[in-house]
C-alpha cells in the first residue's frame, strides 16, 4: 500500500462493535454497537461511569477476553486496514504487545508478584522482539531508565512488592513500551494512585507518546484527566458511545445530558475550590436488561416521551464532527450563558 | 532468616512429643519382651536368673521415664540401640532400607506431580468444558479406590494382563539400574495415582482464580502464548495449596509406602517396620518411628522453604 494512503488511513477503526457476555443470569450487553476511529499519534479519551463497558471495550480491541463461547462478539476492529477480529489466535498474538499494548488500572495486581521485574520486561524483548538475553537485559534497563526509575540495573532484579504504586505503574508502562507498539491502551492507569503521582504518570505517558508517535486510548472516569491529556473523547454509557468529538469541543459545548451530568459530578482541574458537586442520581442500567429508548432516560432531567421508546443514534448537527446521541440535546447557547 | 528459626522452634517440640509418645505406647503393649526373646533363643522355660540378667542388659529394670532419657541421650549421639532380635544396630538396619524407601517415595512424588500438574492445568484452563469434566470424573473415580486395590489393579493390568512390568521384588540399582527402576514403577504409580486427584483438584481451583488476575491479562496483552502463560505466569502463583497438600500428603506417602512395600515385597523402611512389629522388636520399632518423625519434621521445614522460594513475599512477611 502506498505510503500516503497508509498515512491517511486511520490507525484504528472500530466499526459497530458488540461484546456480550452470555451469563447464567442472561446476556450482558457490555459493549453494544460502538464505532470510532483513532489516528496515529492521537489520544482518545474514553470516559464513563463504572460499569459502562470501558474495560470490556479495551479488552475486546486487544482480544484478551475468553473465546470459550461465553463471550459473543460482532463488528470490526480495523487496525491499519486489517480486521483484527478475522485474525487467527496465532496472528492476533503477533499483534498483541507489538502493535497494541496495554497498561492496566492497578499496578499492584497487573504485575506478576512472583516474577522479577526484569523478567517481566525481557520476556517481551526475547519472545516478541527476538532479542537475545544479554541485549534484552540492556534494553530493559534502558526502558526502566526512560520511564524515570532510578538505578535501572538494580531494579531489574527486584520483585514488584519492593516498589511503590507509582513505580510499579512506571514498570507497567515500560513493559508496554518494550514491544514498541503503535497503539497503547491505558485502562484507568492512575485510578489506583495518589493524586500527586497521577500527574507524573500521565505526563510520562504523554512524553513517551510524543517521542514514539504512538496513539493512546486513555480510559478514565475523570473528566479532568480527559481535558488535560486527550485530543478526542468518547463518552460511554451502558455499553454505548453517547457523545464523541474533540476534547476542547466537549469541554466547551457538551450536547448530551449525561456528559453534562458527568461534568457536574466530577471536579475539573479548572474548577475553583469548593465547587459544589452534583452526584448523578440513580444507577446506570443493568446491562443484563437494558431499558428501551435512551439508556439514560431514567436519570435524565431532560427526558421526554420519545426518550422512553426510541433509542437516539449517534448523530451530528449538519457537517459538524461533534456526535451525540440525544433527542433533546443541550443548546449550545444555553451552555454558553450558564 | 528469622522466619526459618521460628519454624524450627515450632518443630522441635513436635519431634520430642512423637518420640516420647511412641516410647510410652510401645511400653504399654501387652506381652513380655524378655519372654519373647528368651523363648525365641531356647526352647525351655527361661530361668529367673536369665530373665533378670537380660532385663538388666536391656535396662528393663529401670522406670520407663528413665529408659526414655537413656534412649534419648543415645539417640543424640547417633545410637538408636541394637535390635533385640538380631543385635544389628538400628541405624544400620535403617541405612540399608532408607535408600529403597526414598527411591520409592521420590518416584511416587515425581509421578504424582508429573500427572497432576498437566491435568490440573488443562482442567483449570478449560474449566467447565468437556475435557475438564472428563478429567474430574476420572479423578473422583480414582479418589474412591483404596491403596491396596489400586496396587492390585495395576499389578493385574501391567504385570499379568499386559506383562511389561514386574509385580514384586527389588533389584539392586548398582547391578541393574533399569531393572531397579522398572521394579519401582508399579509401586510408585500406586502411591502416586492415589495422590493425583487431590493435587489436581487444588491446582485446578487455584489456577482458575489465578487466571482471573490482571497480571494474566497483562501477560496475554504482551502476546505471550497460552502454554507459556500457564507454565510461566500462572503455575507458580497457583501452587501454594498444591505444595501444602504435597507436604501434608507426605504423611500418607509414608503410610502408603508401608502398604505398598508389603504388597510389592520391597525391602524399604515400611517393610522393616512391619517386620519389626511382627517380631516385637521394640527398640527397632522405636528407631524406625523416630526416623519417620525426623523425616516428617524435616519435610515440613522443606515445605515452608518452598513457599519462600515460590513467593518472595512469604519470606519478607516472616522477617
Ligand atoms: N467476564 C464477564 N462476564 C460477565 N459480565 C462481565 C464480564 N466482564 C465484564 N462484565 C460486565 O460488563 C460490564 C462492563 O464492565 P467494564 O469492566 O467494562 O466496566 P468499566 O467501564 O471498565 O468500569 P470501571 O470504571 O469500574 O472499570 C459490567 O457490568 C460487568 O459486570
Ligand atoms: S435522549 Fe432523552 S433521555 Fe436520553 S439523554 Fe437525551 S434527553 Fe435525556
Ligand atoms: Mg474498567
Amino acid at each position: 500500500m502506498p505510503a500516503d494512503i497508509a498515512e491517511s488511513q486511520p490507525l484504528l477503526e472500530v466499526i459497530d462493535l458488540y461484546t456480550h457476555f452470555d451469563t447464567p443470569r442472561g446476556v450482558a450487553h457490555a459493549v453494544d454497537g460502538i464505532s470510532f476511529t483513532l489516528d496515529r499519534g492521537r489520544t482518545l479519551g474514553v470516559v464513563g461511569e463504572s460499569g459502562s463497558g470501558k474495560s470490556v471495550l479495551s479488552r475486546t480491541i486487544i482480544d484478551i477476553l475468553s473465546h470459550d463461547g461465553s463471550v459473543l462478539y460482532r463488528g470490526k476492529v480495523m487496525f491499519e486496514g486489517r480486521d483484527l477480529r478475522e485474525l487467527s489466535q496465532k496472528e492476533m498474538r503477533e499483534v498483541r504487545g507489538r502493535e497494541i499494548a496495554m497498561v492496566f488500572q492497578d499496578p499492584m495486581s497487573s504485575l506478576n508478584p512472583v516474577k522479577r521485574i526484569g523478567k517481566q520486561i525481557t520476556e517481551v524483548l526475547v519472545k516478541r522482539m527476538g532479542m537475545n538475553k544479554a541485549s534484552a537485559n540492556l534494553r530493559a534497563a534502558e526502558l526502566i531508565d526512560s520511564v524515570g526509575i532510578p538505578d535501572p540495573e538494580q531494579q531489574l532484579k527486584r520483585y514488584p512488592m519492593h516498589l511503590s504504586g507509582g513505580m510499579r505503574q512506571r514498570v507497567a508502562i515500560a513493559i508496554a513500551l518494550a514491544g514498541e507498539p503503535k497503539l497503547l491502551i491505558a485502562d484507568e492507569p492512575t485510578t489506583a494512585l495518589d493524586v500527586t503521582i497521577q500527574a507524573q504518570i500521565l505526563d510520562l505517558l504523554r512524553k513517551q507518546q510524543r517521542e514514539r508517535n504512538m496513539a493512546v486510548i486513555l480510559i478514565t472516569h475523570n473528566l479532568g484527566i480527559v481535558s488535560g491529556y486527550t485530543d478526542d473523547v468518547a463518552v460511554m454509557y451502558a455499553g454505548k458511545i453517547v457523545e464523541r468529538c474533540e476534547t476542547q469541543e466537549l469541554m466547551n459545548r457538551p450536547r448530551m445530558p449525561y456528559t453534562e451530568a458527568l461534568m457536574k459530578s466530577a471536579p475539573l482541574l479548572s474548577d475553583p475550590p469548593h465547587t459544589r458537586l452534583d452526584a448523578i442520581p440513580g444507577l446506570p442500567p443493568n446491562l443484563l436488561n437494558v431499558p428501551d429508548g435512551c439508556r439514560f432516560h431514567e436519570r435524565c432531567r431532560y427526558a421526554t416521551d420519545r426518550c422512553l421508546t426510541e433509542l437516539p443514534d449517534l448523530t451530528a448537527d449538519g457537517s459538524s464532527e461533534h456526535l451525540y446521541a440525544c433527542w433533546n440535546p443541550l443548546e449550545v447557547k444555553a451552555e454558553a450563558l450558564s | 532468616m528469622n522466619y526459618f528459626k521460628a519454624k524450627i522452634l515450632h518443630l522441635v517440640p513436635v519431634f520430642f512429643l512423637v518420640t516420647f509418645a511412641s516410647f510410652m505406647m510401645l511400653n504399654l503393649l501387652p506381652g513380655d519382651l524378655v519372654d519373647a526373646i528368651l523363648l525365641d533363643e531356647e526352647s525351655s522355660v527361661p530361668s529367673a536368673a536369665d530373665r533378670a540378667a537380660l532385663e538388666k542388659e536391656l535396662n528393663l529394670d529401670k522406670p520407663v521415664i528413665i529408659r526414655y532419657f537413656i534412649w534419648l541421650g543415645n539417640m543424640f549421639q547417633g545410637d538408636l540401640g541394637r535390635s533385640y532380635i538380631n543385635t544389628q544396630p538400628v541405624t544400620e538396619a535403617l541405612a540399608l532400607r532408607i535408600p529403597v524407601s526414598l527411591e520409592l517415595m521420590i518416584m511416587a512424588q515425581i509421578l504424582a506431580i508429573g500427572i497432576a500438574v498437566p491435568l490440573g492445568l488443562i482442567s483449570g484452563y478449560k474449566a467447565g468444558q468437556p475435557i475438564d469434566r472428563g478429567i474430574s470424573a476420572g479423578a473422583f473415580a480414582v479418589l474412591a479406590v483404596p491403596l491396596f486395590i489400586m496396587g492390585t489393579v495395576l499389578i493385574w493390568i501391567f504385570a499379568i494382563w499386559w506383562p511389561i512390568l514386574p509385580s514384586s521384588g527389588h533389584t539392586d540399582f548398582a547391578k541393574d539400574a533399569w531393572g531397579n527402576i522398572q521394579g519401582f514403577i508399579l509401586p510408585a504409580l500406586t502411591i502416586g495415582l492415589i495422590e493425583v486427584p487431590v493435587l489436581m483438584r487444588v491446582l485446578r481451583t487455584d489456577l482458575i482464580s489465578t487466571l482471573q488476575e490482571d497480571y494474566i491479562a497483562l501477560a496475554k496483552s504482551k502476546g505471550m502464548s497460552t502454554r507459556y502463560i500457564l507454565f510461566n505466569h500462572a503455575l507458580r502463583p497457583s501452587s501454594f495449596t498444591f505444595i501444602t497438600i504435597l507436604g501434608l500428603q507426605l504423611g500418607n506417602l509414608i503410610t502408603g509406602s508401608i502398604v505398598v512395600e508389603t504388597l510389592f515385597s520391597i525391602p524399604g523402611v515400611g517393610k522393616l517396620l512391619i517386620d519389626a512389629v511382627d517380631a516385637r522388636d521394640e527398640i527397632l520399632v522405636q528407631g524406625v518411628i523416630t526416623f519417620v518423625a525426623l523425616v516428617y519434621v524435616g519435610v515440613n521445614l522443606l515445605v515452608d522453604l518452598m513457599y519462600a522460594v515460590l513467593d518472595p513475599r512469604v519470606a519478607a512477611r516472616g522477617a
